[in-house]
């Protein structure tokens, strides 16, 4: 090892697994640990279904909930990672149902918005983000999950409480209808 | 109409588009104020809780309506909002932003597209944050314009003060007043994580073709990874540590330098592992 390279912490080391196992005793460096490793791609895969606000509103619900129910966690029957997901993603169909009134008064409003953020010189980055946001959510979500997190279809299955077929034929879908969406926008 | 194989290879690069497209990023400062939220075991408020149904209905039409209002008016050139007495924006025509006003008095501009203007007066005890979709900018008491385009931040330029712009993934700069950035030229040094051994001598000329691009410095990463030490004793050393940085920024508003430069080292002799520590390393020089 050269001076130059940092040796891993002890805590770095450690795997979410044996966090949330520490978890489950109070210990809040766990929980603060595991919220520094997950905290970043839980957000993403909310934003890409809710608004900013929402989506900092469901990290914030998915880390304190990971706390409360860290015991309920099997790593023999899943990885921390996706049942972390998992949680999120029922944090979201909560937000979704409870602000859903809310969300769809908001939507002219948001299509005005997304004309004026489409300012010169903005089109080629928002038209995908224009395009992924026109998917039905539980497209949207499988799309994310496979393509932009590395999940596998088995572990989005999971993370959604869907059937393995179901993950495959929404996402076989939502990439054509993505590619649709796209080619109308050119 | 187009071949199947034709029509796969089309979907193919699209999931291309995908995954290479810059995932949504949580600026580091919400990312740390959740994070202090989650340890302390606190919920969002939630929105209107206590407002009847009829009353949310119609608050969220008059909200959309002010909204529509608002993005209507914004679109005559130049667009000056001084609704704090210590910022000033102005946006040029067809620049999208958003401005939140904290609880806390601090103020967090998110910019989409466009070029905007930023004039911010005397506010030690408060911070503007200006979020752009590549990173992050915090003001240090200045004056400058941000311009982002292509989901990128394309230009910025300092008339007074200095402002710490922390790029996604790469490390923070920070510009003085007369020095400009532009995001494509990228002139100034990657000096990485141990920047405080590494200073701005480091940093290459700008070539002939960029004659008046800044000399920008570079300090490391800000995405510190939080580690075990910041992890461990996260409200009360959080707080504290908070504090220390916040004090050694109000410092450099108010153009006191020297205490800052001390401030920033008490804050490394501190907080050796804290969260900030790269920015402060620099600070301290």
């Amino acid at each position: 090892m050269t001076p130059m390279q940092k040796r891993p912490q002890r805590d770095e080391l450690t795997t979410d697994a044996a966090l949330l196992e520490r978890a489950v005793g109070g210990e809040r460096t766990a929980l603060g640990l595991l919220y520094d490793r997950h905290a970043q791609a839980v957000y993403g895969f909310a934003r890409r279904i809710l608004t900013r606000e929402e989506a900092e509103d469901v990290v914030q619900v998915t880390f304190i909930r990971i706390a409360d129910i860290a015991a309920s966690f099997d790593g023999r029957n899943s990885n921390a990672r996706s049942w972390i997901f998992g949680i999120a993603y029922r944090v979201m169909g909560e937000r979704r149902r409870k602000t859903s009134r809310l969300r769809e008064i908001l939507r002219e409003f948001r299509a005005g918005e997304s004309r004026v953020a489409n300012a010169p010189g903005a089109h080629d980055a928002i038209d995908l983000d224009r395009a992924l946001a026109r998917l039905s959510e539980g497209k949207r979500a499988v799309l994310v999950l496979t393509q932009v997190h590395g999940f596998s279809s088995e572990e989005a299955a999971e993370i959604l409480g869907l059937p393995v077929g179901t993950v495959w034929t929404r996402l076989h879908h939502a990439r054509r209808e993505l590619r649709e969406l796209l080619e109308e926008n050119r | 109409m187009k071949h199947r194989k034709e029509r796969d290879s089309d979907d193919e690069d699209v999931l291309l588009q995908l995954r290479e497209a810059p995932p949504p990023v949580m600026d580091p400062f919400t990312e740390r104020r959740l994070r202090e939220r989650v340890l302390r075991g606190e919920l969002p408020t939630p929105a209107g809780a206590s407002v009847k149904h009829g009353r949310r209905l119609a608050a969220a039409l008059l909200f959309a309506a002010a909204a529509a209002l608002f993005l209507f008016w914004r679109r005559s050139e130049p667009v000056v909002t001084t609704s704090s007495q210590w910022v000033t924006i102005t946006a040029s025509d067809g620049a999208a932003y958003r401005r939140i006003d904290e609880e806390d008095g601090n103020v967090r501009v998110t910019i989409d597209a466009g070029s905007v203007d930023f004039q911010v007066g005397e506010h030690a005890e408060r911070r503007l944050v200006v979020v752009v979709p590549d990173g992050e900018i915090e003001d240090l008491g200045t004056v400058f314009s941000v311009r982002v385009e292509h989901r990128r931040t394309t230009g910025i330029s300092v008339q007074q003060g200095s402002i710490v712009f922390r790029r996604e993934g790469l490390d923070a700069l920070i510009l003085e007043a007369g020095q400009s950035y532009d995001g494509v030229l990228h002139v100034a040094v990657e000096v990485k994580t141990n920047g405080a051994a590494q200073g701005s001598a480091a940093a290459p000329s700008p070539t002939p073709s960029e004659p008046s691009v800044p000399t920008a410095r570079a300090i490391g990463p800000t995405r510190a990874k939080a580690s075990a030490a910041q992890a461990a004793s996260a409200d009360a050393v959080g707080d504290a540590e908070d504090d220390a940085f916040l004090r050694v920024i109000a410092l450099r508003r108010e153009g006191r330098h020297e205490e800052a430069r001390l401030a920033a080292r008490d804050y490394l002799r501190r907080f050796p592992s804290g969260f900030r520590r790269v920015e402060m390393a620099k600070m301290a020089e």
